[in-house]
C-alpha cells in the first residue's frame, strides 16, 4: 500500500487559489461598479449633448421659419405696392410685428451665441426699419405716389435691405448647421465612448468571472481531493489501530505461550523437586520442614500467578469453548481480582461466533472491566450477552462515577485512538460493528454490536449468573 | 511389573518425574526419551507397559508421537504429562490414543494415582480440566472408537 499523501502540501491554509480567485472576483466587481459609473455619466452627457442639438434644432426652424415669414413679407409688400390696398397693409404690419415676436424668440434662444446675437440685432433693426417703411406708405402717400424716381428709390432701398437680411438669415442657418453637426458630432463621439466602454469592461468582467469560476471550479475540486484523502487517511488510521490491536493478540498469545511453556515447566520440575524432598527418608531435618513446606507453597502460587497472568493474556478457554465461557471466567477472575459484584445476563449461543467476533468482544469486555478496575471505582458491573436476528450485542454497564467529559469528547470526536476504547471501536469497525458509550455519574454503559448471522434468538437460553466478590 | 518410559525435552522434568517413581518398586523405570521421535525409537526399542508423554516437544510433538506409537504398540498405555490445562490439549490428545492426562504441577500428587488408573484400562483425567467437558471428551472418544 503505497503511504498517504502528505494532507500539509494541500491544505487549503497553504493554498494561494483563494486570494487570486477573492481579488479576480473584487476587480470583477469593482470593475463593473466603475463601468457603471461610466455609463451614468456618460447618459448624463448624452443627454445634454442631446439638449443641445434640439435645442439647435429648435433656433433652425425658427430662422426658417423667419426667413419663410419675411419672404411671404417681402411678396405681400410688393403685391401691396403695386395694387395700394390698405387691407393689405394692415395685414403687413400683423405680420412684421409676428417676426418681431420670432425674432424675440431667437435672441433668447441663442443668448449664449454673441454672433447670432449681433445679427440678430441687425435683423431686428432691418425688420423695424421695414415696418416703418410700410408705416410711411399706409400714412403717406410718398410709396403710392407717382414720382417714379422717388418709388425707384425706395424700392432700391427696400431692395438692399431684403438682400441684406436675407444673407444674414442664410449666415445665422449655416452658423446653426455648423453647431448642430458638432453637437451631433459630439453625441456620437459619446455614444461610440460609453458602448466602446460597456462592452470592454462587459469583456474584461467575463474574463475575470470566467477564470474565477475556473479557480472555484478547481478549488472545489481540490476540497473533493482532500476530502478523498481525509476518507483515506482515515481508512488507513482505521486500518492501522486493527492491525495494532491484531498484533498486540499476536504478541498477547506469543507471551501467553512463553510463560506457560518456559517458566511454567521450570516451576512445574522445581514443585516435583520439592515434593520429591519433602518426602525422601534423607529429607531435611524437622526444622527445615516448614521452610520446605514453605517453599513448596510459594511455588504453587507461582504455578497459578504464571498460569493466570497467561491466560488473562491471552485466554485459552475462548479459543476452545468460545467466548461464552471465556466470559463467564473472565468475569469470575474479575470479581476475585476487583472486589465488585458482577452479575452476568447470558444468551447462551448454541454454535460458536466466528473468531475474530468472539476476540473482538472479548477484548471490549476485557478493555471495559480493566477500565472499571483501574478508574470507576463502582461496586456493580452487570454484562449482558445478546442475540438479534443479525447481531451480537455485549453490554457492559457499571454503577461508577462515570467516564470523564472531555475523555469522552474525545472519544466521540474520534480524536482518541490506539489500543483503548477508541481502537476497539477502530476495530469493531472494521468488522462491521459500532462501539457506542454512554456515561454520567453513577452509570456507564459500553455497547458493543457485531453483525453475525451465527448468533440465533430463538435457539438461544437465557442464563442469569451473579458473581459476589471475594 | 510394569515398565515407564518417561519422554519431555526438559532433562529436569525426567529426573524428577523419575525420582518421583523410586520410591514405589512396583514401577519400574525403563527409559528416557527428549523428543517425539526419540520415544517411537525408545518404544521400539524397550517396549514399555506406559509412556509419560509431554506434549509441548521441539520437533514432533507429543500428541503426534502418542498417534504413531500407539499405531504401532496398541497395547503401549499414554499418559500426557503437560501444562496444559486446555480441553482442546486434551481432545487432541485422546484422539491421538493417550490413556491420561495429567498436569506437571499436580505429578507429585497423582502421578501414582494416574499410573494405577490407565494400567487398569481406565482413562485418567487431571481434576483441574472442568469436569463436564472432561466426560464429554471422553464420551466423544469412545463413541467415535
Amino acid at each position: 500500500m503505497s503511504p498517504p499523501e502528505n494532507p500539509l502540501h494541500l491544505s487549503p491554509l497553504f493554498n494561494p487559489m483563494p486570494k487570486i480567485r477573492f481579488g479576480s472576483l473584487i476587480l470583477a466587481l469593482f470593475l463593473l461598479a466603475g463601468t457603471g459609473v461610466i455609463g451614468i455619466v456618460t447618459v448624463e452627457h448624452l443627454k445634454a449633448s442631446r439638449q443641445m442639438a434640439l435645442h439647435t434644432y429648435e433656433v433652425r426652424g425658427l430662422l426658417k421659419d423667419l426667413r419663410s415669414n419675411i419672404g411671404e413679407n417681402h411678396a405681400n409688400f410688393d403685391l401691396y405696392l403695386l395694387s395700394g390696398n390698405p387691407g393689405e397693409a394692415q395685414d403687413l404690419e400683423k405680420q412684421g410685428e409676428e417676426q418681431l415676436g420670432t425674432l424675440r424668440e431667437l435672441r433668447r434662444l441663442t443668448s449664449d451665441n454673441p454672433t447670432q446675437q449681433v445679427r440678430l440685432e441687425h435683423l431686428h433693426g432691418a425688420l423695424e426699419k421695414d415696418l416703418q417703411q410700410l408705416r410711411v406708405c399706409v400714412q403717406g402717400p410718398s410709396c403710392l405716389g407717382s414720382d417714379p424716381s422717388a418709388r425707384a428709390g425706395l424700392l432700391a432701398t427696400i431692395f438692399a435691405r431684403r438682400t441684406n437680411m436675407s444673407a444674414m438669415l442664410r449666415e445665422m442657418e449655416d452658423t446653426e448647421d455648423q453647431l448642430l453637426q458638432g453637437r451631433l458630432k459630439t453625441w456620437n463621439r459619446l455614444f461610440q465612448r460609453m458602448v466602446i466602454t460597456w462592452i470592454g469592461a462587459f469583456i474584461l468582467a467575463l474574463i475575470l468571472l470566467t477564470y474565477n469560476f475556473n479557480l472555484l471550479i478547481r478549488e472545489i475540486e481540490r476540497r473533493k481531493e482532500l476530502q478523498q484523502i481525509e476518507k483515506k487517511n482515515a481508512v488507513s488510521y482505521r486500518m492501522l489501530s486493527a492491525r495494532i490491536l491484531e498484533l498486540q493478540d499476536v504478541e498477547r498469545r506469543r507471551i501467553a505461550r512463553e510463560l506457560h511453556d518456559s517458566v511454567g515447566q521450570y516451576l512445574a520440575g522445581l514443585k516435583i523437586n520439592l515434593g520429591r524432598l519433602q518426602r525422601r527418608e534423607s529429607a531435611p531435618p524437622p526444622q527445615n520442614q516448614p521452610l520446605l513446606a514453605e517453599s513448596l507453597d510459594l511455588t504453587d502460587r507461582a504455578i497459578l500467578e504464571v498460569r493466570t497472568i497467561s491466560h488473562l493474556l491471552h485466554p485459552p478457554l475462548l479459543d476452545e469453548l468460545g467466548f461464552h465461557s471465556a466470559v463467564r471466567w473472565y468475569a469470575e477472575g474479575f470479581a476475585k481480582r476487583s472486589g465488585v459484584q458482577v452479575e452476568l445476563h447470558l444468551t447462551e449461543i448454541v454454535e460458536r461466533l466466528p473468531k475474530e467476533i468472539e476476540l473482538a468482544l472479548f477484548r471490549v469486555l476485557q478493555e471495559s472491566l480493566t477500565n472499571i478496575h483501574r478508574h470507576a471505582n463502582a461496586s456493580q458491573v452487570d454484562i449482558a450477552v445478546d442475540c438479534t436476528d443479525d447481531d451480537v450485542v455485549l453490554c457492559v454497564r457499571d454503577n461508577g462515577q462515570g467516564i470523564h467529559r472531555r475523555v469522552l469528547d474525545r472519544f466521540r470526536a474520534g480524536e482518541a485512538g490506539g489500543i483503548g476504547l477508541a481502537g476497539m471501536r477502530e476495530r469493531l469497525a472494521e468488522l462491521g460493528g459500532t462501539l457506542e458509550v454512554e456515561s454520567h455519574p453513577g452509570e456507564t454503559q459500553i455497547r458493543a454490536t457485531l453483525p453475525t448471522r451465527e448468533c440465533d434468538p430463538k435457539q438461544v437460553a437465557l442464563e442469569n449468573i451473579t458473581i459476589p466478590p471475594e | 511389573m510394569p515398565r515407564v518410559l518417561i519422554v519431555d525435552d526438559h532433562a529436569f522434568i525426567r529426573r524428577g518425574v523419575q525420582t518421583l517413581l523410586q520410591p514405589y518398586p512396583e514401577w519400574e523405570f525403563c527409559g528416557e526419551a527428549g523428543s517425539g521421535s526419540e520415544a517411537i525409537r525408545m518404544v521400539d526399542e524397550l517396549d514399555p507397559e506406559i509412556v509419560l508423554m509431554d506434549v509441548t516437544m521441539p520437533g514432533m510433538n507429543g500428541i503426534e508421537a502418542t498417534r504413531l506409537i500407539r499405531s504401532t504398540h496398541p497395547r503401549v498405555k499414554i499418559i500426557l504429562l503437560t501444562l496444559h490445562e486446555s480441553s482442546e490439549v486434551l481432545r487432541s490428545g485422546f484422539r491421538a490414543g493417550a490413556n491420561g492426562y495429567l498436569l506437571k504441577a499436580d505429578a507429585e500428587e497423582e502421578l501414582m494415582k494416574a499410573l494405577r488408573v490407565v494400567i487398569g484400562e481406565g482413562s485418567y483425567i487431571s481434576p483441574k480440566i472442568d469436569p463436564s467437558v472432561a466426560t464429554n471428551i471422553v464420551k466423544e472418544i469412545q463413541s467415535a472408537r
